[in-house]
């Protein structure tokens, strides 16, 4: 019976909190601000190159087959007929996202911002990897999160407002977690994850390595299987360990220094940039409240 | 208000388990190969979450992959073969945050075009009957018939346009170079020994700035 009614109690509570508050505010302020700040950063340092993917006559070879009409707004950049308005989509977004920092009607910014942006993600996707995949993903769900919904006058529209935050938080941060669950499940399908000598092929291939790290490390039985290893375990127990307050630190700490080091002896800056900024997600927020003042601040 | 809200929470809650289970299903191929649920889940996922968490899973690549590039004067001389990825190489690892990373990814992209080519012509070269008897002229018009192909084509003849010798050479060729390495023996770089697949391609035209644009 004492069971029962605590069960009764903690899903009151629950429904209580998930829809009549938002406490994640400053997390979502703080991640939106950093995620629209490395696509403005993206898309400049692609600016003088830009030409060549989505330009007339670029090097990219039509990819979709789909007649989804929803993909067609998402993907204007397919045909020939907007490439010599490229550059549009490439300002557009620039634009957007200063409008979105210095300008009322954030959401309208955002919706702009998601809308070009896919438009250049979709023209280069056989380009782009899982990060950048997992990053368009997450901006159009945080078009659903108002993270100022409290304000909102009528108590019905204010509870679904609060409710559908929260609710696309949990599903954002899911997200995240699944693309750890799918990369392990997979790795364990293969050989070399296994045996530890994965690393071994990765610093042999010149695109995905550093010669110093492969000059240094390719003959070295222990930093091989230690870094394959070492990836395949983090990537099985991050979505695990993640929750837990005591150790949720340290898988973070683990994670950034394994994306920083995708990022720099991999060569897959953007991947691991985009890793690092998905973790704002699992601080807490206070620590987000802090690091959003600092920015506001500066 | 707590009956709305109790209703609200549900909605949401089975939404999220509906997108969490369809996330599953899209991910993992084996949970079902229900062709009516795939279907389902493909409209549902494809363009908002569609995803890609394969991140060198199941296995790295096995080896590396070379796209070389030879020019023919129009006195008749080859060139050496060269491959233009390897400056892009030297340049990316001295500065991880310069945009060559993606001139990289495309050149690599380019290779992956050229090769699925290659593959197609050999596919009809072995197939079918054709009345063009010189073996070099039927697989180019195999290889045309590639739009990743005539792309390399034009990347190729735009780098050598582009460039200070350009209107000396009027024809390429490509040669594209896989390098395996051996299995794990904790050797020094140079002491790995490696196997090579060497495809070689007949000799194409250099297309002008105009049939380029074209």
């Amino acid at each position: 019976m004492k069971i029962g009614n605590s069960i009764n109690t903690k899903f009151k509570n629950l429904v209580e909190s998930t829809t009549t508050a938002f406490k994640s505010a400053n997390t979502i302020k703080l991640f939106r601000g950093t995620i629209l700040v490395f696509i403005f950063l993206y898309v400049l340092q692609f600016l003088p190159i830009a030409a060549a993917y989505f330009g007339v006559g670029n090097y990219m070879v039509p990819y979709y087959k789909s007649s989804n009409i929803l993909l067609k707004p998402l993907n204007l950049l397919e045909g020939n007929e907007f490439s010599k308005y490229y550059l549009l989509f490439v300002y557009g977004i620039l634009c957007s996202i200063i409008a979105f920092f210095f300008l009322p009607l954030k959401r309208l910014s955002l919706i702009i911002t998601y809308i070009l942006l896919m438009n250049l993600y979709h023209k280069t996707a056989p380009l782009q990897n899982g990060g950048f995949s997992l990053l368009t993903m997450v901006l159009f769900m945080l078009l659903f999160i108002d993270e100022d919904a409290k304000r909102t006058k009528n108590s019905y529209w204010r509870t679904i407002k609060i409710s559908l935050a929260n609710f696309t938080l949990v599903a954002i941060k899911l997200q995240v977690v699944f693309l750890y669950v799918v990369a392990s499940y997979y790795k364990m399908q293969g050989e070399t994850w296994l045996n530890g000598t994965a690393f071994y092929y990765v610093l042999y291939n010149d695109m995905y390595s550093h010669p110093l790290f492969t000059n240094l490390f390719i003959d070295n039985t222990f930093v091989i299987k230690t870094i394959s290893w070492f990836t395949l375990l983090f990537q099985l127990f991050f979505p695990l360990l993640v929750w837990l307050k005591k150790i949720k630190n340290v898988m973070l700490f683990a994670g950034i220094f394994l994306h920083l080091m995708i990022a720099w002896v991999n060569g897959i800056v953007d991947f691991g940039i985009i890793m690092i900024l998905m973790y704002t997600l699992f601080n807490s927020e206070a620590f987000n409240t802090s690091v959003f003042s600092y920015f506001k601040k500066i | 208000m707590e009956t709305f809200r109790k209703v609200i929470f549900a909605v949401f809650t089975f939404f999220l388990l509906l997108h969490l289970s369809f996330t599953f299903i899209y991910n993992f191929e084996n949970v079902t190969t229900n062709p009516t649920v795939r279907f389902v889940v493909f409209k549902y996922m494809f363009p908002f979450f569609n995803q890609n968490n394969k991140i060198f899973a199941p296995e790295p690549p096995f080896c590396k992959q070379q796209l070389l590039v030879k020019y023919k004067k129009i006195n008749g001389d080859w060139g050496a073969f060269q491959n233009p990825q390897k400056e892009m190489l030297a340049r990316h690892v001295s500065n991880r945050l310069s945009p060559i990373g993606m001139q990289i990814k495309h050149y690599d992209y380019i290779l992956r075009h050229v090769y699925d080519a290659h593959i197609y012509a050999e596919y009809y070269l072995n197939n079918t009957k054709d009345s063009i008897n010189n073996i070099d002229s039927l697989q180019l018009s195999y290889l045309k018939k590639s739009d990743g192909f005539n792309m390399a084509q034009r990347y190729f003849s735009d780098l050598v346009n582009r460039s200070d010798a350009a209107g000396t050479f009027d024809s390429m060729q490509f040669k594209v170079v896989y390098i395996y390495p051996e299995k794990f023996k904790a050797k020094a770089f140079k002491d790995i020994k490696s196997t090579e697949l060497i495809i070689d391609f007949p000799s194409l035209p250099i297309l002008s700035g105009n049939e380029n644009r074209e």
